[in-house]
């Protein structure tokens, strides 16, 4: 990670709003702000996890950056393999096909993600078939990349059913991998699978990233896998990024109170641990109707009086280290031993 | 799911199609089902054959004939290959009425690959063998005769013959509507979807009798009788493609949302590959259901138009109008046989409609109760 | 903990016939659980640990065969739900009343029709009392008991209104309001955010506390398990494969699975960023199982002839450890027997 290098992505001020709608008329009566003015970078060959709680906007932001869904506003930037930049936002969806080839996305759930109704080899092959790449040479690459992954190549030519929740995830990311693309956005890759199961996926994915320079943004709830996988850490809360740092910093060092809360959340399989959770009270805000000024006041415990109305912005606390509380100054918060 | 779709693995050899096969074997009815339709469609695409006589020839001397019975064994219990006996008329003193009774004297040996009427099989080849029948002057009415002495049976086979095939026309055609603007409605959404909806329920809401009469009032009377079978296909069309149109529309919609898809859309494949490689053969199978079970649903609608005299009109045979010999009930007391092609009609609507439940099953394993 | 057991699994074996052969769900699992304490069952997707718990409470699939014998003791004798008509009025009075289950799903375990309040009072009429009025006072202090802010307000809210884990609270809640001697958890928390996870956890303990009640606490999560659970029994592929209490489990496991999955596991505080320990393989389908050791096809410490031609038993190998591998002669012993 050379500090002259362009970074893989820039995602700038990233927006996306549910509309909601109501009335056989369908009007508009307000908006999820799923994602709201987000942004951070990525650098080449480097792994971004974003944990954060369920439905603060984790899939939706990892779905606008690959445009599976369409973003309401703001920017980003890929860096090509070709050292071309383009705006992902902008680009219209028939534009994107040809900048597909360098990014892709690994879905959560390996069974609803690969079509029941085709063959292994085609599924895999897709992304090149797309480009209009010929046949013979599609299979030429799955089974390169079959191997690759640790697929068995005589089972390539049948359906996904015959596989095991493991073995489809590597399904799924040998057809990400596919056109040898830069950066890659993993949606939960290991949450459902078996827990023996996960370390294989995991180690895979690290392989792949040395092996051919990704670039990963890692979504995902686990803490433990965040600490094992990650390079830098952005935590999200009801649609924001509140906290971004080196992964080593974050846990030692934690500067918004979400984090630390999620910290000490973190159960480790050790029985001597006797973890004391911080217990967080109250129920967290929907997107829909978040609280005024800092989202998290209403189960922060160290909410002042200015938590209540003025939302704080996200600013550097250290170098590389980046909070949104405005009293991340201040508190001196506790964080979790790492080795 | 996890845990379930684990379990299916050892399964995984075979395509979903091979599955799908297998779990409709173990449906016997359906299996059966299947059979039924499938010889009955052979039947009645060769119906002159399988016909002993001509669906129009009139047999002066046999009006009203009940249904010839076969026998095995004659009056001495004597061991024959099936034969029938020759018929006479006798006249009731006390209610004037002519009955047909088995003349014991003559015996007519059923004969198979028989020569009898000439014909052209598909309108092309010229033949006169028959399946079966009897030498003449004996006769074989497996189902009796109607009031002009015309065998029901053979009429049956060609009646069933435009029943079954006014079905499959009406349904391409309906198959046709319903795919464009369920496909329309599922695809793009928003206002295109909500209009199609609101035009669909509007369909819905009619009165379906009234509207096939108004409609099949449309039909010119001067129409041949292949004019007025296209017009009224076209009829069991315009309104049968709804329910298809729901089905299309919800299954889109639904499968939409699937992650493939949006794995799909991720990798670069365009819309029109997304429809076609993943979203259509995601529910062709349930397509091929709906159709299954619309089949029966056409056939019907002929049936009732036709017995309404709204439909087809004599000459044409359809198993409707035949039953239209059927609405008056002292002909029914006195010739019940008249009605057999109603119970024709309900074998075969009934046998539709297992082969659907059948496939039903097979295709969605997880809505079995 | 010397207390005696209240619920003892004898070989309970749920066979579930498939259309490509028999399922065992579960295969000759045994254990039992003492008044107050916390039995942590930990296994795999798929291994039977849900299939057990539904075993207790006879609310297995209706074409599982079970077998075995589950025997539950109370004051006034024991008595074996195996043996229990599934629709008689017997077991209705266990179900809900000495033994109650809350379920993975906080989603589906509430009827979308019928607020949380009339849903709490009818396990209350059930088992408690006749009195409508006090029921559902009763279910309202439960109610506020488990955390939820304005109970008396909230027990007239449908299912919907809650989030996912008010929805768990309200679970528990339901579950506890007929003060069973039996919770059986089974993954209650798998749906819930880590934060929400860690109250609920505790609000488990703190009526444990105050109930004395055991809990049979299934998870895969081993994090959750040593926070939670006393003793642990580790399920594989539908059978029982290690089991003892959980400072031994965690510092000295002895069967290899359990050894393997402790490396495999990323945890906080190991040296990140260093390739994992996987277990190679995958778990394979309980479908017509041969008698073998489940592990077999995966294990580093496979011994050829002897681990895929006989099933090791669940025997001691160690003080208050128990262990099913023929890595322990105790085992092969038992085998040859
Ligand atoms: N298509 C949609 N229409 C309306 N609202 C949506 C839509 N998709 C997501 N949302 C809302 O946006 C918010 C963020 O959802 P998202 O799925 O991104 O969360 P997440 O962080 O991935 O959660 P999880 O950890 O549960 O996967 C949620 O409140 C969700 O209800
Ligand atoms: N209704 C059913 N029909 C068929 N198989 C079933 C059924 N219920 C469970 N099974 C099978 O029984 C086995 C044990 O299932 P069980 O639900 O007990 O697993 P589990 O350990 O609870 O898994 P999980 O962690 O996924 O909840 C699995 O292989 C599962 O596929
Ligand atoms: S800004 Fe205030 S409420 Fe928000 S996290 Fe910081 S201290 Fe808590
Ligand atoms: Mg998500
Ligand atoms: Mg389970």
């Amino acid at each position: 990670m050379s500090e002259t290098e362009l970074p893989v992505l820039s995602v700038r001020a990233l927006q996306k709003h549910f509309p909601v709608e109501r009335g056989i008329i369908r009007r508009t009566v307000g908006a999820v702000k799923a994602v709201d003015d987000v942004s951070f970078d990525i650098a080449p060959g480097e792994i971004l996890a974003l944990v954060g709680e369920s439905g603060s906007g984790k899939t939706t932001l990892g779905r606008c950056i690959v445009r599976a869904i369409d973003p309401t506003g703001g920017e980003a930037t890929l860096t090509r393999r070709d050292g071309t930049s383009v705006d992902l936002v902008r680009t219209p969806q028939r534009g994107l096909r040809s900048i597909r080839s360098d990014m892709n996305m690994i879905f959560q759930d390996p069974f609803s993600s690969l079509s029941p109704r085709m063959p292994v080899i085609d599924i895999i092959g897709e992304p090149l078939r797309a480009q209009g790449i010929a046949r013979r040479e599609i299979h030429a690459r799955v089974r390169e990349m079959a191997a690759l992954v640790g697929l068995n190549l005589d089972y390539l030519t049948r359906y996904p059913n015959a596989f095991s929740g493991g073995q489809r995830q590597r399904i799924c990311i040998a057809r990400a991998l596919i056109t040898n693309p830069r950066f890659i956005v993993a949606d939960e890759p290991v949450s459902a699978l078996d827990v023996s199961i996960q370390a294989q996926i995991l180690n895979l994915l690290q392989d792949m990233r040395e092996r051919l320079n990704l670039s990963y943004l890692f979504i995902t709830h686990d803490l433990s896998v965040v600490e094992h996988m990650a390079d830098r850490v952005a935590v999200m809360y009801i649609g924001r990024i509140v906290e971004l740092a080196p992964k080593s910093r974050l846990y030692a060092t934690p500067r918004h109170p979400y984090t630390e809360a999620l910290l000490s959340a973190v159960l480790r399989p050790d029985p001597e641990a006797r973890d004391q959770p911080i217990l967080l009270t109250g129920e967290s805000a929907s997107p829909a109707a978040p609280p005024q000024g800092c989202h998290f006041h209403p189960r922060c415990r160290y909410a002042q009086d200015i938590c209540r109305t003025v939302a704080p912005q996200l600013t550097e606390v250290a170098p590389g280290h980046a909070s949104a509380c405005h009293l991340s100054k201040e508190l001196a918060l506790r964080g979790v031993g790492t080795a | 799911m996890t845990a379930l779709a684990t379990s299916m693995a050892p399964a995984g050899m075979l395509s979903q199609r091979q599955l799908i096969w297998r779990r409709f074997c173990r449906h016997r009815v359906a299996l059966a089902s299947l059979w039924f339709i499938g010889i009955l469609y052979v039947v009645v695409l060769l119906a002159e054959i399988f016909a002993p006589y001509d669906p129009f020839a009139r047999n002066p001397t046999g009006l009203l004939s009940p249904p010839t019975a076969v026998h095995i064994f004659d009056d001495d219990w004597q061991l024959h290959r099936p034969f029938v006996y020759g018929r006479k008329v006798e006249l009731d003193r006390q209610t004037f009425q002519r009955h047909f009774v088995e003349d014991r004297s003559q015996r007519y040996p059923i004969r198979f690959m028989i020569r009898g009427a000439p014909y052209d099989l598909l309108g092309i080849v010229p033949l006169d063998i028959h399946a079966f029948g009897v030498d003449a002057p004996g006769a074989i009415f497996i189902a009796g005769t109607d009031s002009l002495g015309r065998d029901l049976f053979s009429r049956m086979l060609f009646g069933a013959r435009t029943s079954l095939f006014v079905g499959l026309l009406g349904l391409g055609i309906g198959f046709v509507l319903g795919l464009i603007f369920g496909g329309l409605s599922g695809y793009y959404g928003g206002a295109i979807d909500t209009l199609i909806q609101r035009f669909t329920e509007f369909l819905q809401s009619l009165p379906t009798l009234p509207l096939w009469m108004a409609l099949a009032a449309l039909v010119p009377k001067e129409w041949t009788p292949t004019q007025v079978y296209f017009g009224i296909s076209s009829v069991l069309a315009i309104i049968g493609w709804t329910g298809l149109a729901r089905v299309v529309r919800g299954k889109l919609l639904s499968l939409r949302e699937e992650d493939y898809v949006m794995a799909a859309k991720v990798n670069g494949v365009s819309e029109w590959a997304i429809i076609t490689r993943h979203l259509l053969p995601g529910f062709a199978s349930y397509l091929i259901v709906h159709l299954t079970l619309a089949v029966p649903q056409m056939i019907l609608g002929e049936v009732s138009l036709s017995f309404l005299g709204l439909g087809l009109r004599p000459p044409a045979v359809s198993l409707g109008t035949l039953l239209l010999d059927a609405q008056n009930i002292q002909t029914v007391t006195l010739s019940p046989w008249l009605l057999y092609p109603g119970a024709f009609v309900i074998l075969i609507v009934v046998a539709f409609n297992f082969l659907g439940d059948g496939l039903r099953d097979a295709v969605d394993p997880y809505r079995q109760s | 903990m010397a207390c005696a057991p209240l619920i003892e699994v004898r070989n309970l074996r749920v066979a579930l016939p498939l259309e490509n052969g028999v399922l065992m769900a579960t295969d000759g699992v045994s254990f039992s659980i003492a008044e107050g304490e916390t039995l942590g069952l930990v296994g795999e997707s798929g291994c039977g640990k849900t299939m057990t718990a539904q075993s207790i409470m006879r609310i297995a699939p209706r074409f599982a065969h079970t077998t075995g014998q589950i025997l539950l003791h109370e004051a006034g004798g024991t008595t074996d739900i195996v043996a229990l008509d599934p629709r008689g009025p017997a077991i209705r009075k266990i179900r809900g009343g000495v033994c109650a289950m809350i379920f993975q799903e906080p989603m589906s375990s509430f009827s979308p029709l019928h607020t949380i309040g009339n849903q709490i009072e009818e396990a209350i009429l059930l088992h408690r009392t006749q009195d409508r009025a006090e029921a559902r006072s009763i279910a309202i202090d439960m109610l506020g008991r488990v955390g939820i802010p304005r109970p008396a307000e909230t027990i007239d809210k449908y299912p919907h209104h809650l989030s996912g884990g008010m929805r768990q609270r309200a679970m528990i809640a339901m579950a506890l309001s007929s003060q069973p001697r039996l919770l059986i958890a089974d993954e209650p928390t798998t749906a819930l955010d880590v934060t929400v996870q860690a109250q609920v956890l505790r609000l488990m303990r703190e009526l444990q506390d105050e109930f004395g009640m055991a809990i049979l606490y299934i998870s895969h999560d081993l994090g959750v398990i040593a926070h939670m659970a006393d003793r642990v029994a580790v399920m594989y592929l539908g059978s029982i494969i290690e089991t003892t209490d959980v400072r031994r489990l965690f510092s000295a496991p002895r069967h290899p699975y359990t050894q393997a999955l402790m490396r495999a596991i990323p945890r906080i505080g190991k040296r990140s960023g260093e390739r994992l320990e996987a277990i190679a393989g995958n778990v394979p389908i309980p479908i017509n199982k041969p008698r073998a050791c489940g592990f077999a096809n995966r294990c580093p410490a496979v011994m050829p002839g002897v681990c895929d031609v006989r099933r090791p038993a669940l025997e001691v190998v160690a003080p208050e450890h128990r262990a099913a591998c023929f890595l322990y002669p105790e085992v092969v012993e038992a085998a040859d027997v």
